[in-house]
């Protein structure tokens, strides 16, 4: 796989145990360059939810890293990914953002691919191809691999990544949070709301690894916007009891297990109600444990994010060293009554959209970040990503894996120890060898 | 009204006088929505506010890029970036309004320009009005934003409004499918 970057270098970059960060590493071209070929081409990316192409001959596009991918649906249920580029001259075989077809055709001369991607037509071929064409061998450049879990499709470039339960491994355990915690299952409100961020999309995605200590000083105007009137806003404290988890295939989370104010601020009343009128369900179907988390982040790396109790799936497309488009979709309980959905997107939107009251603030902080990055000086100084490194990591008896206290930035270090070992390893073996060592000095430290 | 405009008024034909009225209550609206916009751009988000009924429904739908045809659903089910209540706009208000809010720490300079102004008269007291804007946001020193787009609004003549018209209802469709901006924390 060519890479225009030295290994021995962008190692440099990242120094996991003393938690230092390179910046440059958020505003390098060829470090981008770089991702897109061995993380966006290699790792399990989240592609749609399933409910986005209900029916055979469904379609949604979307992006792997910068490449535009039509999830289609497939006359036996199952879903493929296509790379949307005709292999003829190269123009886009669809330009709409989701929608219905029988067959994908290219608008410039014609070239016809079925819903498997197979080149089915090419206009005049006859005359075009006296000696006749091998159409077999120019069908739709197709994922290697695409598997669902839980309502979610993902899917990977790597005829050799390991399965995506595999992959998931131990974070499956927290997305279950999000994605299994009612009996009637999950419904998809609406379809995807997308907006750019001008700013490296690691510093999003790293958020949702772990991030829920930046609250208190992000977002006091959220606070002071949502609370009654008669709040005692000196009074407020965010929640300080809570778990973080870090994966060796560099997914996190975090964790809040006591609601406190948070709960009644995003969720909307009707949302918050079912909540927690749900959380026997939960407890039952999930254990104590997770129905007594009352604030999680997950990402499962490098872009799937999920966020309760807002119910937002996201997903963080990079366009650059600099920009990135944020996705970002409303779960709701499909057993809940209509008043109740509706109510808890709206308020989702109201809180995490475009245009949410906290919602602006991260994209103030991620974009204040990008800015300092101009310079030579702020692109090579390095960064601390050491909260909680004294702190223990390991075993806890409540999570499985890896378990901090909510305020560590271990996951985050988790996230980019990964993204050194995808772009250094040339192969899945090389890959897992690396986060095996990684947790065996881990466990030393 | 000047005694003017009364003059010419009394002395037209009934045909004249109803195109009259249509000109004068153009303006007024006209010059409302300009006002309107002022407020914004001046950051006097607390009478902008006092401008929309209590009742209002202030929407902002997401678009896409559909096969068939642009579509918007503003109804039911669907996203919308904003879908709020007189109260909910108070909160983006306070929250404006709050000193901690970091987009707007310091003030984005903002500009919205208002342009292609319909008026149909719903009855002698609501007037439905279909106006497209431009706002310009520039931050800091190089971050600058253009958000274009029409709004459908419901005008309701209101003695208590700062600007004699109440908003009742807005809808606002931006021309955007992929939102381009960092942050929708502004009033359109």
């Amino acid at each position: 796989m060519p890479i225009a970057i030295d290994p021995e270098e962008i190692r440099r970059l990242y120094d996991s145990a003393e938690g230092v960060i390179n910046p440059a590493i958020f505003a390098d071209e060829a470090i981008y360059q770089a991702e897109l070929e061995r993380i966006f081409g290699r790792a399990w990316v989240l592609l749609c939810p399933e409910q986005q192409i209900p029916r055979p001959g469904d379609f949604f596009n979307t992006y792997v890293g910068a490449d535009r991918v039509m999830v289609v649906r497939q006359k036996d249920g199952s879903v493929k990914g296509l790379l949307n580029q005709c292999r003829h001259r190269g123009n886009e075989l669809e330009r709409a953002d989701f929608g219905h077809r029988k067959m994908f055709a290219c608008t410039y001369h014609g070239w016809a691919y079925d819903l498997e991607g197979k080149l089915r037509s090419v206009p005049r071929e006859e005359l075009v191809f006296p000696d006749g064409f091998d159409k077999s061998a120019w069908g739709c450049v197709s994922m290697a691999q695409v598997d669902t879990y839980k309502g979610l499709v993902f899917g990977t470039w790597d005829p050799t990544a390991p399965p995506l339960r595999d992959y998931l491994g131990d974070a499956a355990w927290y997305a279950d949070i999000f994605l299994d915690r009612w009996d009637g299952g999950l419904q998809l409100m609406g379809g995807v709301s997308k907006w750019i961020i001008k700013a490296n999309w690691k510093l999003i995605v790293e958020q949702f690894t772990y991030d829920l200590a930046h609250a208190e000083s992000a977002h006091p105007s959220a606070l002071i916007a949502s609370l009654p009137d008669d709040a005692n806003m000196a009074e407020m404290r965010l929640p300080t009891q809570g778990a973080q988890f870090s994966s060796p295939s560099g997914h996190g989370a975090g964790m809040w297990t006591e609601g406190g104010p948070v709960l009644d601020l995003i969720g909307g009343p009707e949302g918050r109600d079912y909540w927690r009128e749900s959380l026997p369900e939960v407890e039952r179907r999930l254990g104590k444990a997770r129905a007594d988390v009352a604030v999680l982040t997950v990402n499962i790396f490098p872009t799937c994010a999920m966020f309760d109790p807002t119910r937002q799936l996201r997903t963080v497309h990079p366009v650059g060293p600099d920009e990135s488009e944020i996705w970002a979709w409303n779960f709701v309980p499909a057993a809940a009554p209509e008043e109740v959905k509706r109510s808890w997107s709206v308020s989702t939107m109201r809180a995490f959209g475009a245009g949410g009251l906290f919602e602006a603030d991260d994209s103030t902080m991620w974009r204040g970040i990008q800015r300092t990055l101009r310079g030579a000086v702020g692109r090579r100084s390095p960064l601390a990503v050491a909260m909680g490194r004294r702190e223990s990591e390991g075993p806890n008896p409540d999570y499985p894996g890896r378990v901090a206290g909510a305020c560590s930035e271990m996951a985050a270090r988790g996230m980019y120890e990964r993204w050194l070992d995808l772009l250094t390893c040339d192969t899945w073996t090389e890959i897992d060898q690396a986060a095996k060592a990684r947790f065996a000095e881990g466990a030393r430290r | 009204m000047t005694s003017a405009a009364n003059s010419v008024l009394s002395s037209a034909t009934p045909g004249h006088r109803a195109r009259l009225d249509d000109l004068v209550l153009h303006h007024e609206i006209s010059q409302f929505l300009y006002a309107e916009a002022r407020l914004i751009d001046e950051r006097d988000f607390h009478t902008w506010l006092d401008l929309f009924s209590e009742d209002t429904r202030y929407l902002l739908p997401i678009r896409r890029n559909n096969v068939d045809d642009e579509f918007t659903d503003p109804s039911g089910m669907e996203l919308a970036h904003f879908d709020d209540t007189k109260e909910v706009l108070t909160r983006r208000v306070v929250r404006m309004a709050s000193a901690v809010a970091w987009t707007e720490d310091p003030p984005s300079i903002q500009r919205h320009l208002i342009t292609n102004v319909e008026v149909r008269r719903l009855d002698d007291e609501e007037f439905a009005v279909h106006s497209c804007f431009q706002a310009h946001r520039y931050r800091l020193d190089r971050d600058v934003e253009v958000f274009t787009g029409s709004r459908d609004d419901v005008l309701r003549r209101d003695t208590n409004s700062p600007l004699g018209f109440s908003i009742a209802a807005r809808t606002v469709l931006l021309d955007h499918t992929t939102l381009l901006a960092n942050n929708l924390n502004i009033f359109l």
